[in-house]
């Protein structure tokens, strides 16, 4: 007995200051969003309790099931191009590159935009017009002006792109920092084993940068699920919904049309699938690692 | 741990403890006067400038104190997180279009019209936007508006065209614009209209409500006793929507980009010479003045269509909420805003801020006689005899959204059967309607 | 033979400045145009970009500066980032030793826990956590309105706690045990063995905990009440909104808020030094 609380003495004084703060600000508020998904929220009267109502609303709500498709494909695209992408550019930043800092911190500039400044920027570079920039590249390889935002069948595309210009850079940093950590001794053994660049990066780095690669991929899952100010801020769920998430349906539900209560219940909904998506990756991540 | 840890640790608690309470008393600072009212302004940092010149008339005359808060994004769902917590000001001066959700929220006290000094000396149509569906008021308007059309006047008298009054006359001046080169730089960088077509908030509707009246048409129609039904599927609709298909996808002559513009892109496209006809609200004459300029700009009346004129009106309404702590005091403040005083101050910019009074509600006060504009004459004429308001359904803004989608889908798809989608839009409209509880069966 | 080598070797330097110009054109440029439209007399059409300012002008600065008075949204948000960061990081720090170096019963749970904060979307939360900021259970106080309120709950986070984890996880067994060996206590063992050897972790913590800090928005929002305690986000949202004021000062606020998170970026280079000498590739 006194050895499962001594076990627990010194992790709890390191950890007590984090989950106080979480306690208040964030394990309450949840526990209290959760209760509100099971009323009707009202304003000037008390709040109507209905139970699972609001959830079944949730399920049958067609339109949260199509955003929730374009939730899903939005994730699974941004996190896998980013990743590799990242993993590139970090790989680019060794050797020469580093001395060259006018390039390390221009690389680093769309990871410190907001949304909204993000919003502001890819809606000119977007611009539908003829010359607009992206359709001045595009005329260079032959291709016609197209509508980007504006073009229901792409737009989802697009916001992807924007997405990872900002991703991108913001992965990078992590993986710059993973490889800091690896251990040069490493490096050195598979030179003097005759290790050519590729057999380097495929057993020293990359096993080295497992970490990292594991959390830019929990996180852009976490992040990707519950995107929401970047999409807002651009096409607010349009053009004839095709970008539409989950967020910024449950926003016009729930905050538009104050309906807090079934706002709530879809974020619970999404919650739980988060956290089902995060366990299952970190169990198959401690089963391949084993 | 080391000593020196835990005594700072021990100190923590209380040390926390102190410096919230003490922050707590700093910021609560002198809450606690005599006689003050709080009042909540959906207005900028420069409209508030014009409300606090307001507020030191009254506190001259009364002897009141007022507490402004002002807030432009994101107001409603201040008010709301207000009306959750129990924080509800003790007046609220919002948009006319807000009355609706205010209603269905259940946070406002109802209006007694004879209770109202000067009450009598607003404008019927004025009073019409603080109706609830239950028929009983439940705001006092402040100020009044009514949108107006603005055209390149340069554009136009460059292209030797008159002034646009009909919808073929728009048509007309939009495709001269698109393709005649107004600005004669040789390229081919103007358009016609500027649509705020975009699905956020509903703009697509709140934008096409204008052309759906000229056309006859309604986005819901009352059928009396407070119901309504669908009215998108009806040929005036069907005429209005078709219209600005053609628009849009045919003649193209609606800025690019126009099927996601929010209002910011839209006065953007106009400002820059991007587009040279905008229909939009009298708010925009002074920005308008400014840039493109007052000798290259005109304001006119919007156009009339197959039904005849009209366009979206609207206004300012103060409301009370039940929860305030001085109601009385809030009475007073709003019979000086809606007295010929507290009207000729809201409409006049003081020093560096805006009119929070467009159209004054007062039939005593001549608008082109206190800006000394005579455009002004004009919105007024045009609020009198053209202007409609978005249908009293409860909460107008779900219903907004709802068909703001539909419209921005048909119009970005550029729909081969509108007459179908429209039938599937009034589908969702009646779908909408019934859950407000206010379909006619 | 000499021939071949200098041949390859321009045409590597070649190709390396060309990505270099690549990199800088889709990085920076559209920050660059964005920016000039922000020194610009006339207004920009939708989706028009320059490179060069057209009737270059200080002037949508001056108003920012002075009329808007963008230097109090300004001084918000740093007095918030300066002690929001401080506090973030060590926290996390410390949270992060006890999941990464010490076993016992539940630390996978408080770790789900701690990350499951991340899931729920900010926006939801907005309401119950303001009427908790409304009064405090326990305190009974009232942080809404306050610096207080636009700080505590930010110093939990996620992210940094996870990323610091990772990152512990990796430091060798042995050194923690030798020093342990050598008699040092737990806080010795974590202020000198772990932390000097996740440093760039730490930097990286702490350049993003910045940004993350720089650009809230939905808190501050919820907290304050009265535009003098606005932070340079909320001030955005509401600039942006205001139909009365030049497009284009919007995008001077805009620049001014973004200067901050660049010098931190710059001054945080040394943590990234050792992670870009590291030599990995040899070119």
């Amino acid at each position: 007995m006194m050895r499962t609380l001594r076990q627990w003495l010194v992790p709890a004084l390191f950890l007590a200051p984090a989950l106080l703060v979480f306690t208040w600000f964030k394990f309450i508020p949840m526990a209290l969003g959760l209760r509100m998904s099971f009323y009707k929220v009202n304003f000037g009267a008390p709040n109507e309790w209905i139970g699972l109502e609001n959830f079944s609303r949730v399920l049958e709500d067609e339109a949260l099931g199509a955003a929730a498709w374009n939730t899903f494909l939005y994730v699974s695209c941004t996190v896998s191009l980013s990743v590799v992408l990242a993993l590139l550019l970090a790989l680019s930043m060794q050797g020469v590159t580093r001395h060259i800092r006018i390039i390390r911190t221009a690389l680093f500039l769309p990871a410190i935009t907001s949304a909204a400044v993000l919003a502001e920027v890819w809606r000119i570079l977007y611009a539908p017009t003829p010359d607009g920039i992206m359709n001045s590249i595009a005329a260079l390889f032959g291709i016609t002006a197209q509508g980007y935002l504006n073009d229901p069948d792409w737009a989802l595309q697009w916001l992807m792109l924007m997405h990872l210009w900002k991703s991108v850079p913001y992965d990078m940093v992590i993986f710059v920092a993973g490889m800091a950590t690896i251990n040069q001794e490493l490096y050195e053994a598979a030179r003097v084993d005759g290790a050519t660049a590729w057999q380097r990066l495929r057993f020293v780095t990359i096993p080295g940068l497992t970490h990292a690669i594991t959390i830019v991929i929990v996180l852009g899952m976490i992040r990707g699920f519950r995107v929401f100010a970047e999409i807002q801020a651009t096409t607010g769920g349009g053009p004839a919904g095709a970008t539409e998430v989950i967020m910024t349906r449950i926003y016009k539900l729930g905050f538009v049309q104050f309906d807090y209560g079934y706002a709530s219940a879809a974020s619970v909904v999404l919650f739980v699938f988060t956290a089902l998506c995060t366990m299952l990756y970190l169990q198959c991540r401690k089963r391949l690692e084993a | 741990m080391k000593p020196c840890d835990r005594f700072a640790f021990s100190l923590i608690r209380p040390l926390f403890g102190t410096v919230v309470a003490v922050s707590a008393v700093l910021a609560s600072g002198a809450a606690c006067a005599q006689d003050s009212i709080q009042v909540w302004t959906r207005s900028s940092a420069e409209g508030r400038k014009t409300y606090e010149s307001i507020a030191k008339a009254f506190t001259a005359k009364t002897g009141i104190k007022v507490e402004y808060f002002n807030a432009w994004t994101d107001f409603e769902q201040r008010i709301a997180r207000a009306a959750i917590g129990g924080d509800l000001p003790d007046l609220i001066i919002n948009d006319s279009g807000a009355t609706g959700q205010f209603v269905q929220m259940g946070m406002l006290e109802a209006v007694d019209r004879q209770a109202v000094a000067g009450g009598q000396d607003l404008q019927e149509r004025a009073w019409a936007t603080a109706k609830g569906y239950d028929g009983k008021y439940y705001g006092v308007p402040t100020s009044a508006q009514a949108m107006v059309m603005y055209v390149r006047k340069d554009w136009r008298t460059k292209l030797q065209l008159p002034v646009p009054q009909t919808w073929d006359d728009l048509e007309a001046l939009a495709k001269a614009f698109t393709h005649g080169d107004p600005d004669g730089d040789g390229k081919a960088n103007t358009y016609g209209l500027v649509f705020p077509g975009s699905a956020q908030r509903g703009y697509a509707a709140w934008y096409m409500s204008s052309f759906m009246w000229q056309a006859g048409a309604e986005f819901v129609r009352p059928v009396g006793g407070g119901l309504f039904k669908g009215g998108m599927d009806e040929p005036a609709a069907l005429a209005a929507v078709s219209w600005m298909r053609k628009m849009q996808c045919e003649l193209k002559v609606t800025q690019p980009g126009a099927m996601n513009a929010p209002t910011q892109e839209a006065n953007k496209a106009f400002i820059s010479g991007q587009a040279g006809i905008y229909i939009s609200g009298p708010y925009h004459i002074a920005l308008f003045d400014r840039e493109p300029g007052r000798d290259k700009v005109e304001a006119i009346p919007a156009p009339s269509g197959p039904g005849g004129r009209g366009v979206l009106g609207g206004g300012e309404l103060a409301y009370f909420p039940k929860a305030a702590k001085n109601k009385a005091g809030a009475l007073k403040f709003v019979e000086f805003l809606i007295s010929p005083e507290g009207q000729t101050l809201g409409m006049k910019a003081s020093a560096g801020g805006i009119a929070v009074v467009r159209l004054p509600v007062n039939r005593k006060v001549d608008p082109a006689q206190v800006n000394n504009d005579e455009r002004w004459k004009m919105v007024a004429q045009e609020y009198e005899k053209n202007a409609h308001t978005m249908p009293a359904i409860p909460n107008w803004t779900r219903m907004q959204q709802v068909i703001g989608e539909g419209l921005n889908a048909i119009l970005s798809r550029c729909s081969k059967d509108v007459a179908a989608d429209l039938k599937k839009l009034n589908v969702h409209v009646n779908q909408e309607l019934s859950a407000q509880r206010v379909l006619a069966k | 033979m000499h021939d071949c080598f200098s041949w390859s070797k321009w045409s590597a330097a070649i190709a390396r400045w060309c990505f270099y110009a690549l990199l800088l054109v889709v990085f920076v440029g559209p920050f660059w145009a964005f920016a000039m439209t922000a020194f610009s007399g006339v207004t920009l059409q939708p989706g028009e970009l320059v490179f060069w300012p057209k009737s270059p002008t200080l002037a949508n600065f001056h108003y920012a500066w002075f009329k808007t008075r963008v230097w109090r949204f300004l001084l918000n948000s740093m007095l918030i980032v300066t002690f929001g960061l401080i506090l973030q990081v060590s926290i996390s720090a410390l949270a992060a030793y006890a999941l990464a170096r010490k076993k016992f019963v539940g630390s996978a749970l408080v770790s789900m826990l701690i990350l499951s904060t991340m899931m729920l979307p900010e926006e939801v939360i907005a309401i119950p956590l303001y009427l908790v900021l409304g009064n405090i259970p326990l305190f009974k106080v009232s942080l809404l309105n306050t610096h207080l309120g636009m700080i505590l709950p930010l110093i939990g986070w996620a992210f940094s706690i996870f990323m610091l984890t990772e990152f512990m996880k990796k430091v060798p067994l042995e050194l923690e045990e030798a020093a342990r060996m050598d008699g040092a206590s737990e806080w010795q063992i974590f202020w000198m063995v772990i932390l000097p050897l996740i440093k760039p972790a730490l930097g990286t913590v702490t350049v993003f905990g910045f940004i993350m800090i720089w650009d809230q928005y939905l808190l501050p929002l919820i907290v304050a009440n009265r535009e003098d305690l606005y932070t340079l986000p909320v001030a955005l949202a509401s600039v942006r909104a205001d139909e009365a004021l030049p497009p284009a000062v919007f995008v001077a606020i805009t620049l001014i808020a973004m200067l901050p998170s660049i010098l931190i970026y710059l001054a945080m280079q040394k943590a990234f030094n050792r992670g870009l000498l590291a030599g990995a590739v040899k070119g």
